[in-house]
């Protein structure tokens, strides 16, 4: 079977702030029907990358294609299959929530009313009150309802359940699957919350000082394990660099590392009796934090 | 938004916390027609010091007011109330200098008094932090005006006005920092408006639009057909209501009337033209505080302009440009009746046609030059809050405006020519720039850490 052709292919983006490099040759292809999960620590870039992907920003070298087209110049056609959760919450202040939802809406051919009341009130979200009164998790959850309420294909996300509780979170992600299982929308969400990401992404994206350091399957991070290497200094540096996905100089003649499975075997069968390898917590939170330090 | 209402809110919180202060200014008013009605000679020249006197006081407590109003304004969740603010304290700078200058053409000194004279201006800016020193001021200006006007020429000596320029760059630096105050105080209120407990809370329970001045916004919304972008939905997006209204202006020409009728029939010589002069600068007041909000609301909602950007049936390229100016221009019509209203009235009292015309010119000159202030700001590759560019353009506007009204005085076709020159020069890179570049639409606020 043929490969899904990608719905966003970003090559060798370069985007300089202020004389930083925010995105240094990041390159990215997301299948349709993904649900890719942008992981990074703060400042690493992603919310530049997903305002590079949705033309909002210029870039200094390399291309965008979303939906087909360049990302600077998207038709009507592809922006309209688009929603996206800025990272800002508290959007459209001065409006209450219905008439925010409807002014922008207006904007939308396929925006749907119902199913936007609907989702506000599965939500709990007041679309009477002024939107900078509301909390900031009912920010957040507006601010969802508007991007969805749009039945977009694509859909991007730049941390959008930072100021939710549990409870609220489980509702928004609930929310966001039954829509991927009524269509085949595409999602890119930057997050923090990796036990979250774990739950319904398909796949994961690390950045680091802008660039994707790794873009696999969910399972593929899923099976990384942490380990502690202890031993003498030359024998570290010269047989563990090869193997580990992430290495880390945790103390004198010690290495934290996050490997691959397949390679853990080879590693330990290469490695002299002088060095001890011992197995630590390996959740996928403990793994990614390890790999971000 | 009615414009009026934070007018009103303005001054009832002023003067409903400081009563001294409108009873000075009403007992110095009820001074001011006394002496106007029934002096005469010298005496009668006084009425407009007096009454300048009596709006100074006002000012000033007006300025010191300022952060109390923001922080009142942001606990109630009157929206937008940085950029009132700013415009009320940028309006409050211009009016007390304009008093000052006002007062010099009253009192004809010579040019040195008059230099001396709007570097003590300058000192009205202390109002801003400390009103004993504000009170001081005016009243050594007032003793020393009534002994001799010319004694105020002592600031001109180099040493004394080399202080007085120190003193008031420290001043103005002070002025310009109370926006920094506002802001904090609005976000310390803004914090407490949406912290954890009010998640608790049941949302109706929490509906703080009946304090909202922008209840027409809504109306705004349901009143125009969908994805049809009308000047005033495309500042709608950005929390900036650019609807004229109808109201306002009609109030303004009233009052506008009445001072011009007043200083035609208690004034003598060409008084009264000034007058009209000053009272059509209104208009440039009124645009500029219209650009200044425009120009915050554009500045502060770089996520919701992405989110407009990003909807299909918004604008883009040439269109959005297009949309832009005609959002820009859309107060033209208000202030084109104020001042037709105001003109016809002052042909009704005998003012010179050549007053009007050339009033006429400076204001469309200086409405052309508010417009290209606009576009460069969002021809530039990234937003600033100010541009080197836009004030000297500014100033040359400004000079250009005085050699044409010199040149056009004194029947000069050169400085005529030269003030053209200075008014429609600069403003030609400016729709090089507009014209052939991408409009800064989202917004690219001032580098900093990127997220």
């Amino acid at each position: 079977m043929q490969p899904a052709s990608p719905v966003i292919e970003a090559t060798n983006i370069v985007k300089v702030y202020g004389g930083r490099r925010a995105l240094d040759q990041a390159s990215i292809a997301i299948p349709r029907g993904a649900i890719v999960g942008l992981l990074g620590a703060n400042g690493c870039g992603k919310t530049t990358l997903l305002r590079v992907l949705l033309g909002l920003l210029p870039v200094d070298s390399g291309r965008a294609h979303v939906l087909g087209g360049d990302a600077r110049d998207l038709p009507p056609e592809a922006r309209a299959r688009i929603g996206y959760v800025p990272q800002s919450s508290d959007l459209f202040g001065w409006l209450t929530g219905t008439v925010m939802l409807r002014y922008v809406g207006s904007f939308y051919p396929l925006y749907d009313p119902h199913y936007a009341q609907a989702l506000a009130e599965r939500l709990q979200v007041s679309l009477k009150t002024e939107i900078q009164s509301l909390s900031p998790g009912q920010q957040q959850r507006l601010s969802f309802i508007r991007a969805i309420s749009t039945r977009p294909d694509l859909l991007l996300l730049d941390e959008p359940m930072a100021a939710l509780d549990p409870a609220a979170r489980l509702a928004v992600i609930e929310e966001l699957l039954l829509v991927k299982q009524e269509r085949d929308i595409t999602v890119i969400v930057s997050s923090h919350l990796i036990h979250d990401l774990a739950r319904y992404c398909t796949h994961l994206a690390v950045m680091e000082s802008g660039r994707i350091a790794a873009h696999e399957p969910m399972a593929h991070f899923a099976a990384l394990t942490r380990h502690t290497a202890r031993g003498p200094e030359e024998i570290l540096k010269a047989q563990l660099f090869a193997q580990a996905v992430r290495l880390r100089k945790s103390a004198e003649g010690e290495r934290s590392m996050v490997i691959a499975p397949e390679r853990l075997q080879a590693l330990r069968d290469s490695l002299p009796a002088e060095v001890s390898l011992h197995p630590l917590p390996s959740d996928l939170e403990a793994v990614m934090s390890e790999w971000m330090r | 938004m009615d414009a009026l209402k934070p007018f009103w809110a303005l001054n009832s919180a002023l003067f409903a916390q400081r009563p001294w202060t409108l009873i000075f200014s009403l007992l110095m008013t009820a001074a001011v027609v006394v002496v106007a009605v029934t002096g005469d000679g010298a005496l009668r020249s006084t009425s407009e010091f007096l009454a300048a006197v009596a709006l100074w006081c006002w000012l000033g407590r007006a300025s010191l007011r300022l952060p109390a109003i923001a922080c009142w304004a942001g606990e109630l969740g009157i929206p937008r109330h940085h950029e009132t603010l700013r415009s009320v304290q940028i309006a409050l700078l211009i009016v007390s200098l304009s008093l000052s200058f006002l007062m010099e053409m009253q009192f004809a000194l010579d040019l040195r008094a008059w230099l001396a004279s709007m570097i003590i201006s300058a000192m009205v800016l202390p109002m801003a932090t400390s009103p004993q020193l504000y009170m001081g001021m005016l009243l050594a200006m007032f003793v020393a005006r009534m002994i001799d006007p010319r004694i105020l020429s002592w600031p001109m000596q180099p040493a004394v006005a080399a202080i007085f320029v120190c003193l008031c760059v420290v001043l103005l630096v002070q002025w310009f920092r109370v926006i920094r105050q506002l802001e904090k105080r609005a976000a310390v209120a803004s914090h407490r408006l949406s912290d954890a407990a009010h998640e608790a809370a049941h949302p109706e329970d929490f509906d703080r639009a009946q304090f909202s001045l922008d209840t027409s916004f809504g109306s705004s919304v349901d009143s125009e057909p969908a994805g049809r972008v009308s000047p005033r939905r495309f500042w709608l997006g950005m929390g900036y209501d650019s609807q004229s209204s109808w109201r306002v202006t009609g109030y303004s020409l009233l009052f506008a009337i009445l001072a011009l009728a007043a200083a035609h029939f208690s004034l003598s010589g060409q008084r009264d033209a000034l007058a009209y002069v000053v009272l059509s600068a209104g208009v440039v007041l009124a645009a500029f505080g219209r650009f200044n909000g425009m120009h915050e609301a554009w500045m502060r909602t770089p996520h919701e302009q992405s989110i407009l950007l990003l909807s299909p049936l918004w604008p883009q390229g040439a269109r959005l440009k297009i949309q832009f100016l005609r959002a820009l221009s859309g107060g033209l019509a208000g202030y084109c009746a104020y001042w037709i209203g105001l003109s016809a009235f002052a042909v009704v009292l005998g003012i010179e046609w050549r007053t009007i015309l050339m009033v006429g010119a400076g204001l469309l000159i200086a409405m052309m030059s508010i417009c290209l202030f606009m576009m460069h700001y969002v021809s530039r590759r990234r937003a600033s809050p100010t541009s080197t560019f836009a004030i000297t353009h500014a100033i040359l506007v400004l000079l250009g405006l005085g050699s044409l009204m010199g040149g056009w005085g004194n029947a000069s076709p050169r400085w005529v020519l030269i003030g053209l020159a200075l008014i429609f020069l600069p403003g030609l890179p400016t729709t090089y720039l507009f014209c052939t570049r991408r409009m800064q639409f989202p917004v690219q606020p001032p580098p900093g850490p990127p997220a």
